[in-house]
C-alpha cells in the first residue's frame, strides 16, 4: 500500500503540492486526473523518491521513503518501475540495451540469458524484432511499450506511468490502454497512472482521483466520477470552458 | 556585489560537491571500463586532429614571435629553448585545456542537459541509478586521463612548429635546435605542465557536468547550458592557471 499523507512541494515559490493526501491500495489500479501542470508528473516523482516534498510522508510497504537516504531509496526503487511522458527512453542504447538495463548494469546473468528475458518482455508488450532498433527509430507508441518493458525488467509491485497515452494515435492509445489493463490482471500489480485522458481513465482505472489545487478533491470508482455533484470534477470531466475553473487554475 | 559574491561562493560550494560525489563514486561505484575507454575516444583521442593542427601553428608563431625579439640582438639560437619551454610550461597545457573545454566540454554539457530535457536523467534515478556515478564518472576520469596525455602530445607538435621556423627560416643546425631544446627542459618543467593539464581536465569535467545537470528546460536550457559550461570552464582554467604557476614558481624554484 502506498500512503501520502500531507504532501507539499513548491518550486521558486510556486505551491504546487498544499498538502495532498491519497492512499493507494495494492493490486489496484489508481488513475490520477487533472489539468495539464496540476503537478500529477511532480506527485508522481515524489512516490519514486526522484523529488523530496517540502513536508509530508510518503508511506510505501510501511516505509517513510522521505526519511531514506539515497542509497535505501535505490532498493526501495527497484520495487518499481516507472514509465515517463516522453518514454524517457535512453538514446545512445538499442531497445535491448534500455529493456535490460538494470540486468546489463547490475547483474552476473550472462549475455544471452538477458537477450531471452528482454524477448520475453518485448513480446508481453507485443513487441517483436525490434531488439537492434535505437528508440529514435520507434513510433511514439512503440516507444511507450519498450518503456514499459524496460519498466517491467525486474517483475516490479508497483507500477507507474506518467501520461502514458499522451502523444499516441487513438488506435495505439487504446492498445496502450488495453496493454496496462492486461499487465494489471496477469501480474497483478499495483498501478498509478497520471493522465488527462479520461476515456483512458475511465478504461483503465479501479480508482480515480482527481488532483486539483494541489490536493486530491475527489476519490473514488469511475461509476461514481460519472455520478458526481462537486462543480469542480463536473466542469472537468464535461470538458467544459465554463465553471469554477478558470483559465490559468491548475 | 556581495549578493553575486554570495553566488560565487554557492557555485563553488556545488561544484565541490560534486567533485565529492565523483570520488565517491569512483571508489564505490561500479566500474564502468567500457563506457570509460569509449569516453577516452570521444572526448580525447577524437581531439588529436584540432590539437594538432593548433598546437603546430602555435609553435611556429611562438618561433616567429620570438625571431622578431632576439634578431635585435643576434640570440636567434635561444628560439628553441624559448618555444620548448613556453610550450611546455604553459601554453601546451593552457591553449589544449581551452580547446577541450570548447569541444569536449561544451559536448559532455550539451548531452547531459538534453538528458535531463528529456528526463533520461530522472528514467536513470528511477533504475536505481546515480547519474554523477553512471555520467559524470566516466567523462570526469576520461578528461584526467586523456588531457594529460594531450598536452604531452601538443608540447612535442608545437616544438616541431618551432624547428620547422628554426631550421628552414633561421638556418639553424637541426641537431643544435633539437640539442637547445632538450637542454632548456627539465623535468619540473615538463611535470608542472602535466599536473597543470591534470586539474584544467578535472575543472572541464566537473563545470561542464554540473551544467548539463543543473540545466533549464528545453532546447533553450541545453543552449544556455553549453554557454555557461564553456564560459565557466575558460574562466576557471585561465583562473586556475594563475594560481598554480605562482604555486610553481614558489614550490619549484
Amino acid at each position: 500500500m502506498i500512503e501520502i499523507i500531507e504532501l507539499y512541494k513548491s518550486f521558486n515559490g510556486l505551491d504546487v503540492l498544499k498538502g495532498l493526501t491519497l492512499t493507494i491500495e495494492d493490486g489496484k489500479t489508481h488513475v490520477i486526473i487533472g489539468r495539464s501542470g496540476c503537478g500529477k508528473s511532480v506527485l508522481l516523482k515524489h512516490i519514486i523518491g526522484i523529488l523530496r516534498p517540502d513536508k509530508g510522508k510518503i508511506i510505501v510497504n510501511n516505509i517513510d521513503i522521505t526519511l531514506l537516504p539515497e542509497r535505501e531509496l535505490d532498493r526501495i526503487r527497484l520495487q518499481f518501475g516507472m514509465v515517463f511522458q516522453g518514454s524517457a527512453l535512453f538514446d545512445y542504447l538499442t531497445v535491448e540495451e534500455n529493456v535490460g538495463f538494470l540486468l546489463y548494469e547490475y547483474s552476473n546473468l550472462p549475455s544471452q540469458k538477458i537477450k531471452e528475458r528482454v524477448k520475453g518482455l518485448l513480446s508481453l508488450v507485443g513487441l517483436k524484432g525490434v531488439e537492434e532498433k535505437f528508440p529514435q527509430e520507434l513510433s511514439g507508441g512503440m516507444r511507450k511499450r519498450v518503456a514499459i518493458a524496460r519498466a517491467l525488467c525486474l517483475n516490479p509491485s508497483i507500477l507507474l506511468y506518467d501520461e502514458p497515452t499522451t502523444g499516441v494515435d487513438p488506435i495505439g492509445a487504446d492498445m496502450i490502454n488495453s496493454l496496462i489493463r492486461e499487465l494489471h490482471d496477469k501480474l497483478g500489480v499495483t498501478s498509478v497512472v497520471v493522465t488527462h485522458d479520461l476515456n483512458s481513465a475511465f478504461k483503465i482505472g479501479d480508482y480515480i482521483s482527481m488532483l486539483f489545487g494541489g490536493k486530491i478533491v475527489f476519490t473514488g470508482r469511475p461509476s461514481e466520477l460519472e455520478k458526481v455533484d462537486d462543480p469542480i470534477v463536473r466542469q472537468f470531466i464535461q470538458g467544459s470552458r465554463t465553471g469554477p475553473i478558470k483559465e490559468a487554475d491548475v | 556585489m556581495t549578493e553575486k559574491l554570495n553566488n560565487l561562493a554557492i557555485y563553488f560550494g556545488k561544484i565541490a560537491t560534486l567533485f565529492a560525489k565523483v570520488v565517491w563514486w569512483i571508489f564505490q561505484g561500479k566500474k564502468r571500463f567500457k563506457a570509460l575507454i569509449s569516453e577516452m575516444m570521444i572526448l580525447g583521442v577524437e581531439s588529436f586532429p584540432i590539437v594538432s593542427l593548433i598546437a603546430l601553428f602555435t609553435g611556429i608563431i611562438l618561433a616567429f614571435q620570438t625571431a622578431y625579439q632576439l634578431q635585435k640582438i643576434s640570440s636567434e639560437i635561444y628560439i628553441a629553448s624559448i618555444v620548448a619551454l613556453s610550450l611546455t610550461r604553459e601554453l601546451g597545457p593552457v591553449l589544449t585545456s581551452l580547446i577541450i573545454a570548447g569541444r569536449s566540454g561544451s559536448s559532455i554539457s550539451a548531452e547531459v542537459s538534453s538528458m535531463k530535457v528529456t528526463e533520461q536523467l530522472d528514467a536513470l534515478r528511477s533504475l536505481a541509478t546515480d547519474p554523477v556515478d553512471y555520467l559524470a564518472v566516466p567523462k570526469f576520469l576520461a578528461l584526467i586521463i586523456t588531457l594529460p596525455l594531450l598536452v604531452l602530445y601538443a608540447d612535442l607538435i608545437g616544438i616541431i612548429g618551432g624547428y620547422i621556423v628554426g631550421v628552414t627560416k633561421l638556418n639553424i643546425s637541426w641537431g643544435l635546435y633539437f640539442r637547445m631544446s632538450i637542454e632548456a627542459l627539465t623535468f619540473k618543467d615538463i611535470f608542472s605542465g602535466l599536473i597543470k593539464a591534470f586539474i584544467f581536465g578535472g575543472i572541464i569535467g566537473l563545470v561542464s557536468c554540473f551544467e548539463g545537470f543543473s540545466a533549464g528546460t528545453g532546447a533553450t536550457g541545453v543552449g544556455r547550458a553549453v554557454i555557461k559550461s564553456v564560459v565557466r570552464s575558460f574562466i576557471l582554467i585561465i583562473t586556475a592557471d594563475c594560481l598554480l604557476t605562482a604555486l610553481f614558481y614558489v614550490l619549484l624554484p
